[in-house]
């Protein structure tokens, strides 16, 4: 393999030591690229579907200049939007500057607040799916999990009237079990039958949808004589409350991203000391290995499982009790599948899940904002197209290396095993 | 928790144990169907007793049934008997002549044409309505119900006191088919005055429509697998030929070469996709089903922004153009399975064609057996020279655009609009058929056809639900609770290929 090509020529200059330096493959330089090659094919999509810009590349070869900085605006404009819809609105910076008070501070807070908001059930789904992945188990159900888990925590939060503190611990357990139950289905299954997990969990989505569906119009969740698919919401003492609601009613952040970050460091520690963690570890890097030493891999693949399902569980009720407060037909929306995306984007770490899934939660508000302002509507999934392809270049790093001609000392050269469908 | 690893003695296959195991199988199998039998005595026998259910035998006046005078209905029964005579006696078979040897396939063609010919003069003599080209057949229920459970009762009784070793598997099946059959005529009970007919003949004809694209998918999954190579993107290639066929047949407003130009795409496109995951899990190694979920999330995500940015607002884009539906003369107006199986469009004659292809190219072929090979011993077919990757890459490509086949089943096989998440998950349905069928092409065929049926069922009961106490939802939940079903039932007793999912290298 190619060692050290900085080391081999001492003697090299100056600059060409840092050129090399910078072709050097390493994690950040990986998710740059990624990030660069999925704005490029979004860029590319947002040309050939905008008709204005597909016409203008008829006088490419007349005026070649005006094209390109048609089509350069174009998008540069739709980008801007993602970034000021998510994370800066320079525009409420520079009046914030100008007159500081409270009104323009929580409106520049605004885009920040909005993508913190929806990265907080991925946070926590995409931790539950990160530990799946880590030993080889595709919990790919999280859909399912997440509505089971709003399910209980919706029948839990408008059915009692408890103590603030007292029915959100309660919502929050209940929801956690009931994801737990439900993956654990999965487990069960793939640990004495042998059935491949991702069948099992994708078909669960599936039900649960339905299950879903057909809850929201019985007398249990429907409110009492409407039954338009929208249940009953959550008493005020079941919701999680605002942070700086004092400022605004419009910053939306809510005690549930506390919850999300608290679990990143829970399962960092369940990863790095727990005994269990370490099984897990075990498995999903030599399943044969780990059963020579003695690990039970039935009693692995339940737990995993369910410790999966459970997060996905607490993720549908951070969603519910934090921002719907009421459940309706398409309740968690992609959060589940999103999950999936945003752990392979953290490469299944703690941290890497929670920044991965603060990515996520902007391209989600960015993605409104851009639609909302281009001049053609530029669709909202403009966004999970970019995601989608920084993930593709992130799950298989080697692609990114090869493309941009990295050097690199085969760390990135993964080896994996889908393992085929048997046990 | 113990320390030492599991050990597993297999058992000793023996004639004795075979036969002590096939016999506990027949009695098992006696003792379901008896249950069965009963249930169906107590469910649909108890019926209200002037409950009639109305079958519609036919649906479409290119394939109405041929009227036959009633002095002439003998002829088919003469010749059904005659047939079925020496399949069923030994007697019978006294009379064959020596020359004509009796296969195991003649026997089963015998028994399929003979059993035919002479269900079908009976059907007629019970009494075929013929109002237009819907020929329908009104039966009581309830009496329905008592002769179904009392013949399921009487051949449990035989299964578990004689213990047939072969035929032990045909009889549940039969059972089974015969309760669902049953249940529909229960489900559609009073349709002679409410004019809700039971659309039998409808129904199985949307079983097959459902079944195409579930064959393309099982068929690229076992083509896929059997080289080694898990394809989890079935999902994604079925949308992306459902939304690219759709787009090249109405961008060419349906003309008739827009149309196989638009099945061509959608193959050509997932083939793509099947090359894009080659290169990510034989080239890079990458983890196969991780990179399957990935393409899947990608598909999506374009499918969606194309939906959403271009054919929202270019509606002409997404029109509804059916593929010519081709009526095989003849074939086409035998009752019931005419309609069925011989006047459907091109796509599903191409799905057979496919699985006869796929068959013989993959168990009597030099290609198949590199292939097979690949996919159970990579190192030992390198050694002797057959490149793994190369081998690999083909079957992934081929899985590719029969998968995008697949796709453009959802659209311009029948004729509709393209709508986002029309494929709904069956793209993962087809990979449990393709375990279902144990990785043959065959077994593929089958179990699609059974999946097609419980999909186009719970598309079409929703018309009776005033009639079951089951809400409409759990009746769609149908195909996905039978999956995890038949995958948790099945897979830890059938044997995947061996290097399924693992990655080669030469090393």
């Amino acid at each position: 393999m190619t060692t050290d090509v900085v080391a081999l020529e001492p003697r090299s200059s100056r600059l060409l030591q840092i050129a090399l330096r910078v072709r050097r493959a390493n994690m950040a330089l990986v998710l740059l690229l990624a990030l660069f090659v999925g704005l490029t094919v979004g860029a590319f999509m947002i040309i050939v579907t905008t008709p204005s810009l597909v016409h203008s590349w008829a006088t490419f070869f007349s005026h070649p200049g005006a094209t390109i900085s048609e089509n350069f605006n174009a998008v540069w404009f739709a980008y801007e939007q993602i970034f000021q819809g998510s994370l800066f609105d320079f525009h409420a910076m520079r009046i914030l500057i100008d007159h500081p008070d409270k009104a323009n501070l929580a409106i520049a807070l605004g885009p920040i607040s909005l993508t913190l908001q929806d990265a907080t059930p991925l946070i926590v789904a995409g931790l539950g799916l990160a530990i799946g992945f880590r030993s080889n188990i595709f919990d790919i159900g999280g859909q399912g999990q997440v509505i089971a888990g709003g399910l209980i925590a919706g029948l839990i939060g408008f059915s009692l009237n408890l103590t603030p503190i007292l029915q959100v611990s309660l919502e929050l357990v209940a929801a956690m079990i009931a994801g737990a139950l439900l993956a654990s289905l999965a487990g069960v299954l793939k640990a004495y039958t042998g059935a491949h997990e991702v069948i099992v969990t994708m078909m669960s989505n599936y039900i649960m949808v339905l299950l879903l569906g057909y809850l929201l119009i019985t007398n249990l969740f429907a409110r009492p004589g409407v039954k338009d698919g929208a249940s009953k919401a959550v008493t005020p003492t079941g919701q999680l409350p605002y942070f700086f609601s004092h400022l605004s009613s419009g910053l939306l952040v809510n005690v549930g991203f506390l919850i999300a970050f608290a679990m990143v460091f829970v399962v960092q520690w369940f990863f790095n000391r727990s005994k269990t963690g370490f099984e897990l570890l075990m498995v999903g890097q030599n399943g044969e290995a780990a059963r020579t030493a003695g690990i039970n891999a039935k009693r692995t693949t339940i737990i995993t499982l369910c410790l999966a399902g459970a997060l996905c569980g607490l993720a549908g009720m951070l969603e519910l009790t934090g921002v719907d407060h009421f459940l309706s037909p398409n309740f968690g929306g992609s959060y589940g599948f999103d999950a999936i995306t945003v752990a392979l984007l953290g490469r299944n770490r703690p941290w890497g899940v929670f920044f991965g899934a603060i990515f996520f939660g902007a391209m989600y508000a960015g993605g409104e904002a851009m639609q909302a302002f281009t001049p053609t509507n530029i669709q909202y999934s403009l966004a999970q197209v970019i995601q989608a392809v920084v993930v593709f270049c992130v799950a298989t790093p080697a692609l990114i290396v090869e493309i941009f001609r990295l050097t690199d000392n085969g760390r990135f050269r993964s080896t994996g095993s889908a393992g085929g469908w048997t046990k | 928790m113990s320390i030492a690893p599991e050990i597993v003695t297999p058992e000793i296959v023996t004639l004795q144990n075979l036969r002590r195991i096939t016999r506990e199988r027949a009695l098992g199998y006696g003792i379901t169907l008896i249950l069965i039998g009963v249930l169906e005595v107590l469910w649909f026998g108890g019926a209200g007793s002037a409950l009639k259910t109305t079958i519609e035998l036919g649906y479409n006046s290119s394939t109405a049934m041929p009227s036959i005078t009633s002095a002439l209905r003998v002829i088919p029964l003469l010749i059904g008997l005659l047939l079925l005579a020496p399949a069923v006696s030994h007697a019978a078979r006294e009379f064959i002549p020596e020359r004509l040897k009796f296969t195991k396939g003649v026997r089963n063609f015998f028994i399929i044409v003979g059993g035919y010919l002479v269900i079908w003069p009976i059907v007629l003599w019970l009494g075929v309505n013929s109002d237009g080209a819907l020929r329908t057949l009104t039966i009581p229920v309830s009496t329905t119900g008592y002769v179904v459970g009392i013949l399921t009762v009487v051949a449990g009784i035989l299964l578990a006191w004689r213990r047939f070793d072969r035929g032990a598997s045909p009889l549940l099946y039969a059972g089974l088919i015969v309760f669902m059959l049953g249940f529909l005529v229960w489900v559609a009970r009073g349709s002679n005055v409410s004019g809700l007919h039971l659309q039998l003949t409808g129904i199985l004809a949307a079983a097959v429509a459902a079944a195409t694209f579930l064959i393309f998918g099982s068929l690229s999954g076992t083509l896929c697998e059997r080289s080694g190579v898990v394809n989890i993107a079935i999902e994604g290639q079925f949308m992306t030929g459902a939304i690219s066929s759709v787009m090249v047949v109405s961008a060419m407003n349906g003309t008739g070469i827009s149309k196989l130009l638009g099945v061509l795409v959608a193959g050509i496109l997932g083939s793509l996709l099947g090359w894009v995951l080659a290169v990510m899990s034989l080239r890079y190694k990458a983890n196969q089903i991780i990179v399957g979920i990935v393409i899947v999330a990608f598909c999506t995500a374009v499918t969606q922004f194309i939906m959403f940015q271009v054919l929202d607002t270019h509606q002409n884009l997404n029109g509804a153009y059916p593929l010519p539906v081709w009526a095989i003369p003849f074939f086409s107006h035998i009752p019931i399975i005419g309609p069925i199986l011989f006047d459907q469009n091109v796509l599903v004659y191409v799905a057979i064609l496919g699985v006869v292809i796929a068959n013989i190219a993959l168990f009597r072929t030099r290609w198949g057996l590199r292939v097979r090979s690949v996919g159970e011993k990579p190192i030992a077919a390198e050694t002797v020279g057959v490149s793994v990757t190369r081998m690999r890459y083909g079957a992934v490509i081929l899985g590719g655009f029969v998968a995008g086949l697949g796709g453009a089943a959802f659209t311009i096989g029948p004729g509709t609009n393209f709508t986002f998440g029309m494929t709904n998950g069956y793209g993962y349905i087809a990979l449990a058929i393709m375990i279902f069928g144990r990785w043959r092409p065959y077994g593929a065929l089958m179990a699609s056809l059974l999946f097609g049926f419980t999909i186009a069922l719970s598309a079409n009961l929703n018309i009776y639900l005033n009639q079951l106490v089951i809400p409409q939802q759990f009746i769609s939940m149908l195909p996905y609770v039978i999956t995890i079903a038949a995958v948790a039932g099945l897979v830890g007793r059938i044997r995947p290929p061996a290097a399924d999912g693992v990655p080669f290298s030469r090393e």
